[in-house]
């Protein structure tokens, strides 16, 4: 018995000529784990909502949604909420009451449950999923990670056969994140709870799922298991190809055009592990000549054209909180992408707050374009000079349309409306959103999100671009859209200073990576130094293929290295 | 953070119903050895909870108890005792001094009975005591006290981002700084929107009005919870008793003449300062044990 069965459902949003799902079937098996990718906007979080009545979009539908045989609508309110459990992307709003304890009650609460029945659930999903730690604590005094966890928590105490998770990970960080994930994979092995997950964080997720559906514009593009469904997307180049696993890029990166749909797809390695294998067993008789990329130039600490530098700044929040950056330096030089990496609350974020003046360090000194930082006038300061990319893009948006809160930017004196028009079309075009300029900010999906937020502030027409977690909820497309942006500034002149915890992001694209630990900078190099050097904070491709090349960072290198043999 | 606070395990019960009657002691029993002891044990109460926070606090009230002191001679001129005269005869007598600085020490110890329980009476025992009452209240006021910190949290963080645009409500002429404050305004006010329609959906999700709810908690009320409750009782009965009887019977005007004092006064005083000096028995008697216990180990 199938717990759920789509039935050819096709449903349209009110006002909107194409279905968001179009002729979608399929059936997922009870105690299964099944992920759900595609391109942001694809329709994901609209199919997860038609699992559960209370959360179905309004529109016109088509077709029939049986859970365990019955129509889903004719299943009671009360059921659904016990068995179908729904995590949603947001932390933050997802939690209603104001301490932990309560909210882990909260669904038994409705559910009328008696006291001893509630104080044994609370009791097992809080040891269950280490929460004693902060069982007591206020809601507004956990991290995100924790946020999220304890809205799992609060889902699982109803006891649900399903679990439906929409991006649950996007606004966590990647170790928080990961974290998340293994506490899924755990209920679905321990519990065996049927899972479905729809994430953009393949990297993690793809190897843990028994099934993966693939969406594309409301429909089901692929539907297996993992490593059939990589090799459909890998043999149709579909753009969610550049999303997969490294592992999975660089099989098929090696065994490219007509061999990949050739090869065994259960050949294909998913995780690091297996790509490690995968690679000794074909590449190990590799002469020792061959294993080694040239070694990049060591980076260079100059004092030309510094833009950007920091030294010994120090500062903290409030007198009696700790420090957060202790006697922070560096120099970022005209032109460079300088990547920021580093756990998390070292300081990362906060060092960009003090490079724009948000806020303000005791000691030491920040110089811009030679300039001590105070001694800049606010309106010169963010008028050509600065200006910075928040790590949530949706701060920036104040007004009604994307293209009003443009608009907004543009200093108006002296131009006729054509002209304050035509910047805004410029600025749009460059950061591929104008199709988007008449939609409200809370429309747009995470990767637009993040580009109509570039666009705004690149109209302050800063010289120094400051981005805080620029690819953070948004997925490998958008990725490289994003990449292709940033280069393109970058050849007009721009300095792009970025705070990442994606590793990958950095190796592909920055000119130089600084470590970041401890409320300073550790370390500085150029990409292909510093991840080479690294064992643990490495790209995957790096870790995958270190036991037998050199200098290997980013997939082209290793596919490169291995053809070459 | 977790105070050192014996007393504040106790049931939420026991702790409400000892604020409740500290605090309406406090402002009906007006004789000054009454008022002495409530202003004393307030302040120890709120030295064994708060630690040198107490004593910083109790020095703030110095001013206010200075204040309430000195004015209330300026509006009353009944008593005999002339200090000195002002405005050409206005009295200004002792007795009203006096009437003035009993006032003030209830005042002070009614500001930090109420710092106690601020500390102690956490929303989450409170919105417990009174939930049974209207569980959809209770509901709303639990999610108000977590929306409150929230917003404040989102509003820095969007003045932030405003900021780093050069569009901080800090800078500029005033119509510029009026319309970035309006702009941040409305901005919350749309996330606000958006962000109670998650939570919608959350509670919906989670089965909220699919039936009657229950209401969970934490506590548990035990023996000593009965014990305590009992004692307070006993010693509240008595210190009425007293007043009931006319112990505490003071006039200030025009000359302070006070009741005799009687055993029947003696004893209701003593069961007025067994009652306040409980919680912070309980406190010390924690950090004894523990003390003594850590010594053995």
């Amino acid at each position: 018995m199938a717990q759920f069965a789509f039935q050819n459902v096709t449903f349209s949003y009110p006002k909107c000529d194409h279905p968001a799902l179009d002729k979608v079937s399929f059936e997922i098996e009870a105690g299964s784990y099944v992920m759900l990718c595609g391109k942001s906007g694809c329709g994901k979080t609209t199919l997860l909502r038609h699992l559960k009545t209370v959360l179905t979009p309004h529109g016109t539908r088509t077709g029939q949604i049986l859970f365990e045989d019955v129509p889903l609508d004719q299943v009671s309110q009360r059921e659904q909420s016990a068995k179908i459990g729904y995590v949603m992307q947001n932390p933050d709003a997802q939690v209603v009451t104001d301490k932990v304890w309560h909210e882990l009650a909260f669904g038994l609460e409705s559910m009328g449950c008696d006291q001893r029945t509630m104080r044994l659930r609370v009791a097992e999903m809080a040891s269950y999923f280490g929460i004693q730690g902060w069982f007591h604590k206020d809601v507004k005094d956990l991290s995100g990670g924790q946020k999220q966890l304890l809205n799992l928590a609060s889902i699982m105490a109803m006891q649900p056969s399903v679990l439906i998770l929409d991006e649950p990970t996007s606004q966590l960080d990647p170790i928080a994140a990961t974290d998340f994930l293994n506490t899924v994979r755990k209920i679905n092995l321990e519990l065996g709870t049927t899972i479905i997950l729809s994430e953009h964080r393949l990297e993690e997720t793809f190897s843990a799922a028994d099934r993966v559906l693939v969406m594309k514009q409301g429909r089901i593009l692929a539907d297996g298991e993992p490593h059939e469904v990589g090799q459909k997307l890998i043999t149709a180049g579909d753009e969610m190809a550049a999303a997969l696993p490294a592992p999975m890029r660089i099989f098929y990166g090696v065994n490219s055009g007509a061999a990949a749909s050739q090869v065994a797809a259960a050949d294909c390695p998913l995780t690091v592990r297996e790509g490690r294998t995968w690679l000794t067993q074909n590449f190990s008789d590799i002469p020792q000549d061959k294993r080694s990329l040239p070694d990049a130039a060591e980076y260079e600490e100059t004092d030309d054209n510094i833009v950007l530098s920091f030294k010994d700044v120090w500062f903290r929040y409030e007198r009696e909180l700790p420090d957060i950056l202790r006697g922070t330096s560096f120099d970022v030089h005209k032109g460079e992408l300088f990547a920021l990496v580093g756990g998390n609350g070292t300081g990362k974020s906060t060092t960009l707050k003090c490079a724009c003046g948000v806020t303000k360090p005791y000691r030491g000194t920040i110089k811009i374009k030679g300039k001590k930082l105070k001694d800049w006038k606010n309106s010169e300061l963010f008028r050509g000079c600065i200006a910075m990319l928040p790590q949530d893009p949706q701060n920036l948006f104040v007004k009604k349309t994307v293209r009003a809160d443009l608009e907004e930017m543009i200093d108006s004196k002296g131009l006729t409306p054509e002209q304050v028009q035509e910047k805004v079309l410029e600025v749009a075009r460059t950061c591929d959103v104008e199709r988007l300029l008449d939609s409200h900010s809370f429309d747009l999906s995470g990767g637009e999100q993040q580009r109509a937020a570039l666009a705004k502030v690149l109209l302050c027409d800063p010289e120094i671009l400051l981005l805080d977690e620029p690819t953070k909820g948004i997925d490998g497309f958008f990725k490289r859209e994003l990449a292709g942006v940033l280069a393109r500034l970058r050849e007009k002149g721009m300095t792009i200073v970025m705070v990442s915890h994606d590793i990958e992001f950095c190796a592909h694209y920055a000119t130089s990576v600084s470590m970041f630990f401890d409320g300073g900078v550790v370390t500085t190099n150029t990409p292909r130094r510093f991840f080479a050097q690294n064992s643990f904070y490495t790209t995957s491709a790096n870790r995958m293929s270190r036991h037998l090349f050199e200098n290997a960072i980013v997939d082209e290198d290793v596919i490169a290295l291995c053809k070459n043999a | 953070m977790k105070e050192q606070d014996a007393f504040s395990d106790f049931h939420p019960a026991v702790t409400f119903a000892f604020f409740a009657l500290a605090i309406l002691f406090c402002m009906f029993f007006r004789h000054p050895a009454f008022t002495a002891a409530t202003l004393l044990f307030s302040f120890l109460y709120a030295v064994s909870v708060q630690g040198v926070r107490a004593c910083k606090f109790a020095l703030a009230m110095v001013p206010v108890f200075l204040l309430v002191t000195c004015i209330n001679p300026l509006f009353n001129s009944l008593g005999k005792t002339v200090l000195f005269t002002y405005f050409g005869g206005r009295v200004y007598s002792l007795e009203a001094l006096a009437y003035g600085a009993c006032t003030g020490c209830m005042f002070v110890a009614m500001f930090i009975w109420f710092s106690s329980y601020n500390r102690v009476m956490t929303s989450d025992k409170f919105t417990y005591l009174f939930g049974g009452l209207a569980p959809a209240i209770t509901l709303t006021l639990t999610m108000a006290l977590r929306l409150v910190p929230t917003y404040l949290n989102k509003l820095s963080q969007f003045g932030h981002c405003r900021a780093s645009l050069g569009k901080s409500i800090q800078v500029g002429t005033t119509s510029e700084k009026a319309a970035h404050g309006a702009d941040l305004l409305s901005q919350l006010t749309t996330w606000a929107f958006e962000n109670a329609v998650q939570t919608a959906d959350s509670m919906k999700s989670r089965g909220y009005g699919v039936g009657k709810r229950s209401n969970f908690s934490i506590y548990h009320f035990g023996n000593r919870d009965k014990l305590l409750l009992a004692a307070m009782g006993v010693f509240a009965a008595l210190s009425i008793a007293g007043a009931a009887m006319g112990v505490q019977e003071i006039e200030f005007y025009p000359t302070i003449v006070a009741a005799p004092v009687t055993p029947l006064f003696t004893c209701s005083l003593c069961a007025y300062c067994t009652l306040l000096v409980l919680p912070t028995m309980i406190n010390v008697k924690e950090i004894v044990l523990w003390r003594s216990s850590l010594s053995r180990m």
